[in-house]
């Protein structure tokens, strides 16, 4: 036993004396600093490579929703309810606004929302106020306009399919610059076009006069002022349609390309080669607004027509080629 | 992930009791210095916490006995020769009581960790059975054993000396 004992004594004094040395220690300790630091560090790219990620998952969503929201054409509808929806480029309503209280009362009845313009017309037309307001014998302008003149037109062609089957609307298109203008009126687009039709007879109307009138009450209006120069025009709406073509008003008293029409004696109605019976491309009124599929309108005023899409407003004016 | 000062801690407390075990299986400074480190990498990764001091103690013996085991066993080392014992460059050994060291050394390596643990450590049987996963009685077995093949070593050499 004793023996034992002085063998354990002399066995941990063996042992005792093995240290592990500085160095290794030291070495061993650097190490580890480095792994640890190395981990923390790798740590960081897995949080930077989340946050990117992030920031493109939210870009792409704002982006997508900036395309899907942002409308790249409208389409503004009067009759005496002015309305216009904004359709973005996958041919969806992304706004509606109204223009006037009876507009306002429309916009809330319709839910036409993301919806798309086609369906939105087909809505809009049986909705009941808009086929009260019809049967009434109320006329509906259509008017389009987009930056896109490609997509303006399409819209176009689509909405005068929609609105084949009734005699008393009329499409037209126009362009941005012309729809801003109306804006800072105070007015739909459609019911810009009249008023400044209006404006040309008689300088006193202000935007005002007309926000709250009915197209068909514009229309009237253009009438009575130029009734008399005018009379060689039709004077009814009814005349001349042409529904397939998508004119609805009166006879053509234009050539295809925007012929200069001396208006106010009306008696070179009929000049040129494009005259008759709507047959070109534009296409005259007595209410002072034609109405073409591509060409400019030319209006009972004698103003002439566009070859695509000027259109004349005004006395004796020339109308625009291209 | 522990932090460094807890790895600094764990190397000044058990880097003794790492270099010795790695002493008495391992023949070169490098295999002994890859183990030793080895051993703390492992610690500074586990994440899990120890219950007791002792807890922590005994998992570092652990790891490093199974380290020098999987070291010795490996293939590349079975059949290949290190260089270490072609220019026969042993690790140093201390002068004093060189005969109890060598002797521990030359033990069969199964005997080799229940002794240190028992004359060193001072843990009973069952306790190294519990850190080397072995059962009480064959400790006792082991233990008893590589007492005597040291006894005849060592009495050899003081009769030889």
């Amino acid at each position: 036993m004793d023996k034992d004992k002085n063998f354990e004594k002399q066995f941990r004094e063996a042992f005792g004396q093995i240290h592990a040395e500085d160095e290794l220690r030291a070495k061993t300790k650097s190490l580890l600093a480095r792994q640890i630091n190395k981990k923390k560090a790798h740590a960081f790219p897995i949080f930077r490579t989340a946050a990117a990620a992030a920031c493109l998952l939210i870009a792409v969503t704002a982006g997508g929703a900036w395309l899907y929201l942002t409308p790249s054409a409208y389409i503004s509808i009067d009759i005496n309810p002015s309305l216009e929806l904004g359709v973005n480029r996958f041919d969806r309503i992304v706004s509606i606004e109204a223009f006037n209280s009876d507009g306002q009362e429309l916009a809330e009845q319709l839910d036409i929302r993301y919806m798309d313009y086609n369906e939105a017309m087909e809505e809009l037309l049986s909705e009941q106020t808009v086929e009260t307001y019809l049967s009434e014998g109320a006329v509906m302008a259509v008017t389009v306009a987009g930056s896109d003149e490609e997509k303006t037109d399409q819209i176009l062609e689509n909405v005068e399919t929609c609105t084949a089957g009734h005699s008393n609307i009329s499409c037209h298109a126009g362009d941005m610059a012309e729809m801003h203008e109306a804006h800072s009126e105070g007015l739909s687009f459609g019911k810009y076009r009249a008023y400044q039709e209006l404006k040309a007879l008689d300088p006193s109307v202000t935007p005002d006069d007309i926000r709250d009138l009915s197209m068909k009450e514009i229309r009237d209006l253009i009438d009575s002022y130029s009734g008399d120069d005018s009379s060689a025009t039709d004077s009814s709406p009814e005349n001349g349609q042409n529904p397939e073509n998508g004119f609805r008003y009166g006879n053509g008293h234009h050539g295809d390309e925007g012929r200069n029409y001396d208006y106010g004696n009306g008696q070179h109605y009929g000049d040129g080669p494009g005259s008759g019976n709507g047959a070109g491309a534009g296409s005259g009124n007595s209410s002072g607004n034609g109405a073409g599929a591509k060409s400019g309108s030319g209006n009972s005023s004698g103003n002439g027509a566009g070859a695509k899409s000027g259109s004349g407003n005004g006395h004796g004016r020339h109308a625009g080629e291209e | 992930m522990r932090s460094e000062e807890e790895a600094n801690r764990a190397v000044d407390l058990y880097g003794d009791t790492v270099r010795r075990i790695c002493m008495i299986h391992l023949k070169n400074r490098a295999d002994t210095e890859d183990i030793f480190q080895n051993v703390f990498l492992k610690y500074v990764l586990r994440t899990a916490p120890f219950d007791s001091p002792e807890h922590e103690k005994a998992w570092i013996i652990r790891v490093t006995s199974n380290a020098c085991r999987d070291l010795l066993k490996s293939f590349f080392r079975s059949r290949a020769v290190s260089l270490d014992t072609l220019i026969e460059k042993p690790q140093e050994m201390p002068e004093d009581h060189s005969d109890i060291l060598e002797a521990v050394l030359a033990l069969p390596e199964k005997y080799k960790d229940p002794i240190y643990l028992h004359y060193y450590e001072g843990y009973t049987a069952e306790e190294i059975g519990q850190i080397l996963g072995k059962n009480t009685n064959t400790v006792y077995t082991l233990l008893t054993r590589a007492r005597k093949m040291l006894k005849t070593r060592l009495e050899g050499v003081t009769e030889n000396g």
